[in-house]
């Protein structure tokens, strides 16, 4: 049975061992699809998704022997992969220089290429409701409806204030539930 | 104390319909990624280190000793200062140029606002001057006529009665108007109190004065 390490086992290992890739591995292979489907929210196709989360684990390779500690390990992973995929999205905005309204509509004709899109189903009206909000409320939206985030977490991920995060995460609902009542 | 989360309550507290339930995620993505993604990450991450490990043996090549930082040129540091000041050079050359030119327009500019300037103050100067000619030509009379009005009424205090009253006559004014004119002098006048009498008696006041 292969030991389960925790997060600052893992960390420690990295930065004390010749063999660098056997507790980098271990890493990957434990928050790779918490982190896929955060990144796969923001930004809808696969191949920009998985672009992202490889910068993403190489970014964890390159500066894990200098992490502090001073937060949890997932806390930083998280955060890197939420500033990958916003710095991606602002990137493809100044890159494709649309208005915001295109922006969407880009998105959106995203999401419907999808195999299993459907209209009628929930989960799919609530992804394209997800598309319609601001960058940073996307984010706060998927990490608390999704991944159930606590606000003190996401107050260390994103550097806001937990008052703030609440309000966001309400007015995205609000918004969203909107947009599923007229759509 | 992090707080555990408690999704159907919140969206409750919210009033909001969503469901909270967990959903499959349904895009698509390529069979067997998760089981790939950790290799291809991990091969990613040697290319890397090989690179780098590269890069440390051709500096070790180049620089004779062993340099695990840097990459530098044969004979970078002999040749370094002539390469700055070929690009200071380059740099000033045409910041003169652009500086000589801005002189030049500025100069013409100078020359340019100077000349309007004198155009506008001699055309102003002769406008002035008309103006004061203009001035002195329409209000130079009537100044004129104050003068002579102040010289006549002082000439007119040197002349005595058999004067005036041989003016009048030989000009055919009614003598006893003129008499009568210059006896009613303002000072002899009844002051305003005395104007309380009615009219009637305004009136005999009046006639009496005339008739005396």
């Amino acid at each position: 049975m292969t030991p389960v390490f925790d997060d600052k086992t893992l960390v420690f290992q990295f930065k004390n061992e010749v063999n660098k890739e056997i507790p980098f591995t271990t890493i990957v292979k434990k928050y790779q699809e918490k982190l896929y489907w955060l990144i796969r929210r923001l930004v809808i196709h696969h191949e920009d998704a998985n672009d992202i989360i490889q910068n993403v684990f190489i970014k964890v390779w390159k500066s894990l022997d200098n992490f502090r500690e001073d937060s949890e390990l997932y806390t930083w992973l998280y955060r890197i992969a939420t500033n990958e995929s916003l710095n991606f999205l602002e990137k493809q905005k100044r890159t494709m220089s649309i208005s915001i309204q295109d922006y969407e509509i880009y998105f959106t004709n995203k999401l419907k290429t999808e195999q299993s899109y459907d209209i009628t189903k929930i989960e799919w009206k609530l992804q394209l409701a997800i598309l319609k909000l601001p960058e940073k409320q996307k984010v706060v939206f998927v990490l608390r409806y999704y991944d159930e985030m606590p606000y003190e977490k996401m107050s260390q991920i994103l550097q806001t204030s937990t008052g703030a995060l609440k309000a966001s995460y309400h007015h995205a609902v609000k918004k969203i539930e909107d947009f599923i009542l007229n759509n | 104390m992090v707080e555990k989360v408690n999704k159907q309550k919140e969206l409750t507290e919210l009033n909001s319909n969503l469901p909270s339930g967990i959903f499959e995620n349904n895009y698509s993505m390529p069979n067997n990624y998760f089981t790939e993604l950790p290799d291809a990450i991990v091969e990613k991450v040697k290319d890397i280190d090989t690179d780098t490990e590269a890069e440390l043996e051709f500096s070790t090549f180049t620089q004779g000793e062993t340099n695990t930082n840097k990459v530098v040129p044969i004979n970078y540091f002999n040749s370094l200062p002539s390469l700055i000041l070929d690009k200071i050079n380059k740099k000033n050359l045409p910041a003169a140029i652009n500086r000589k030119k801005k002189m030049v327009s500025f100069a013409i500019a100078a020359t340019c606002i100077t000349l309007l300037g004198l155009i506008l103050f001699f055309s102003k100067k002769d406008n002035f001057i008309q103006s004061r000619n203009g001035l002195s030509n329409s209000n130079l009379s009537k100044m004129n006529n104050v003068r002579n009005a102040l010289t006549v009424e002082n000439n007119l205090k040197n002349i005595n009665d058999e004067e005036i009253v041989l003016f009048l006559k030989e000009n055919g004014h009614d003598i006893n108007a003129a008499v009568i004119a210059s006896l009613t002098d303002d000072i002899l006048l009844p002051g305003m109190n005395d104007y309380f009498c009615d009219q009637i008696t305004l009136n005999k006041y009046l006639y009496n004065s005339i008739n005396q």
